[in-house]
């Protein structure tokens, strides 16, 4: 398939989509699919995610267009969700419940034939197994969040959508559940991750979605997509035995649009960075000196993500 | 060196387990709801109001067995089958109040219908889950009483257990039929109100200020000297499945529909429509949510 937007394994699919609130357009006209692996899908607040993720699992209706899950429409066929897994950016637990009755409820909602022992597997996946018999309704934001992750898991699903999983949960709870979704997409699970927080995303998914202001902005792996971005000078910091002189030569060759030196180190923006790259040997040769270190600056998610927006 | 250990994290395992569909879903929300209304697995506090309704009613009926068990006659002073409606009324429509948040409230303001939903389940399933639930509660809760006093005064009876029995077959359809106009009538008010108000204690307290205000004004307005006041008897909906027990009983009762002039039957088309208008509203809250 030559087309980026769309994966040959594709276990979620978006077809044209759109759907509108009244007057309020809230994902517009959006195609791409989602197979195996983990999947990140990144947006500003009010970007459409949560609501595109809503129509995956059926809870909305697209306005035009349609979604499949495993080649199904949800709305049209709710039994292909007894294979998908949905943690909600809402809070969707019940505070009077315990841990385990609330995910051993999840159990029995998705028939799971021996809901004891799935509990059991779910809240030990999330680490929650101490604190298992403790009402929902005293835990923290974060103890809440892994609760809602174990009542997605707790069938075992092999597609998981998780609106925000990480939202409130401490910095040692976040690496717990970024490993765990990493897993889960290493062993052929689709995940589809929605975050705001861009390392994060960019620790766990193969490949990103952005979506901004209702519409696809860039669907792809975050440096294939910064290649993309050939109009935006790529930064390369360069560090040398010489940052003045390497600086001065630099800034003489076409393949660079400005340069700038920071504690002894230059960060050149590049217009051609593959130019750049010939160069850079070239030019510590004829002035001797010695080359330490050569890398990208902004092909981090957060870089490529605030162009995206910096577009629109 | 020491030979204790411990796995903390073993990553993610696999369910090897059966799944089912969405009959399993269907029953778990039943289950739940049993559990919800009646308290199980929950604190003393949520199980006193209910556990003390059910045991009033049992015990209401065990003591009308038991008084005729110690006169050593049946007496028609007692009330039976059809009266026993009467006796009880309060209790159920208490019942009713609580139950019918307790299944639907909660899913809404705790945003978990997205939980329900994103399982294979459609909106109506989840509806018709909820009804089920509150439909087998209240029978039973109809029903058991009425089964105390029945095969209590068959064991008491002169002719004998099964002698009674016979004789008395017909309220085997009787109970059940207008147990079940009763549970129509308020099932369907409490759950419209249960849809729109988003919490137990108003939503029940809307539920019983309706009843008894509808109630209150229907007596007053069709009694009123204007064309036409007979109609606000319609609003005395608490006394449409009375007026219908009445009809299947022979009972000579004393309702405000009756008083207006209407037959038996318009209660029954009224509670009805009821059951009607309260569908419409309830679907049309819950086809927009979550």
């Amino acid at each position: 398939m030559t087309d980026a937007r769309f994966v040959d394994d594709a276990r979620l699919v978006i077809e044209d989509v759109s759907k509108w609130f009244g007057q309020k357009v809230a994902v517009s006209e959006i195609s791409c699919s989602i197979g195996p692996g983990v999947t990140g899908l990144l947006g500003p607040n009010g970007a459409g995610k949560t609501t595109l993720l809503r129509l995956l699992v059926g809870l909305l209706h697209p306005s035009e267009g349609r979604v499949l899950v495993e080649g199904v429409e949800p709305q049209r066929d709710p039994t292909v969700l007894g294979d998908v897994g949905f943690v909600s950016e809402d809070e969707s637990v019940y505070g009077s419940l315990s841990a385990r009755q609330f995910v051993r409820f999840n159990a029995t909602l998705a028939g799971v034939a021996d809901p004891d022992t799935a509990t059991t597997r779910a809240l030990e996946t999330v680490a929650l197994t101490d604190v298992a018999d403790r009402r929902v309704g005293d835990f923290s934001k974060g103890m809440r969040q892994r609760a809602k992750v174990a009542a997605a898991l707790v069938h075992d699903p092999s597609v998981l959508i998780l609106d925000e999983p990480l939202n409130g949960a401490d910095p040692v709870q976040r690496a717990h559940l970024i490993d765990l979704f990493v897993q889960l997409g290493n062993q052929g699970r689709t995940v589809l991750v929605s975050s705001h927080v861009l390392h994060e995303v960019e620790r766990m998914a193969d490949r990103v979605i952005a979506v901004i202001d209702g519409r696809l902005a860039a669907v792809g792996g975050v440096r294939s997509l910064r290649t993309l971005m050939t109009d935006i000078p790529q930064t390369i910091r360069i560090d040398s035995s010489d940052a003045r002189g390497l600086a001065a030569a630099l800034v003489a060759s076409p393949y660079v649009g400005g340069v700038s030196i920071d504690d002894g180190t230059v960060h050149a923006k590049a217009s051609d960075p593959a130019g750049l790259a010939r160069a850079i040997p070239i030019v510590a040769r004829d002035l001797g000196l010695s080359i330490t270190r050569v890398e990208p600056e902004d092909e981090s998610l957060e870089s490529v993500f605030g162009y995206l927006i910096g577009r629109r | 060196m020491t030979d204790r250990a411990i796995i903390v994290d073993r990553g993610y395992r696999t369910y090897d387990g059966e799944r089912r569909g969405t009959g399993a879903a269907v029953g778990a929300i039943i289950r739940d709801g049993f559990r919800r209304v009646l308290g199980l697995r929950r604190k003393a506090r949520s199980k006193l109001f209910p556990w003390a309704l059910i045991g009033l009613m049992v015990m209401l009926a065990a003591l009308f067995v038991l008084i005729q068990w110690i006169a050593g006659e049946l007496t028609d002073d007692l009330p039976r089958y059809g009266e026993y409606f009467d006796t009880i009324s309060a209790l159920p429509i208490l019942f009713m109040a609580l139950a019918a948040p307790q299944l639907l409230v909660p899913d809404r303001t705790q945003g978990v219908l997205a939980v329900y939903l994103s399982r294979p389940l459609r909106m109506g399933d989840y509806l018709l889950a909820k009804g089920i639930a509150l439909f087998t509660l209240m029978m039973a809760l109809y029903l058991t009483p009425q089964l105390i006093l029945h095969l209590g005064l068959a064991g008491l009876a002169p002719e004998g257990f099964f002698t009674y029995l016979g004789d008395n077959a017909d309220v085997l359809w009787k109970v059940p039929v207008v147990a079940f106009v009763y549970f129509c009538l308020h099932g369907s008010l409490a759950v419209a109100v249960a849809s729109y108000v988003p919490r137990i204690g108003f939503a029940a307290g809307t539920y019983l200020g309706i009843v008894i205000i509808a109630n209150r004004l229907a007596e007053f307005l069709s009694e009123a000297a204007f064309s036409g006041a007979r109609w606000f008897a319609f609003l005395a909906f608490e006394q449409h499945p009375r007026y219908v027990r009445d009809w299947v009983f022979d009972l000579p009762g004393q309702t405000i529909m009756g008083a207006a002039g209407f037959e038996p039957w318009a209660a029954l088309a009224a509670v009805g429509a009821i059951v009607a208008a309260s569908a419409v509203a309830v679907w049309a809250q819950y086809r927009r949510l979550p």
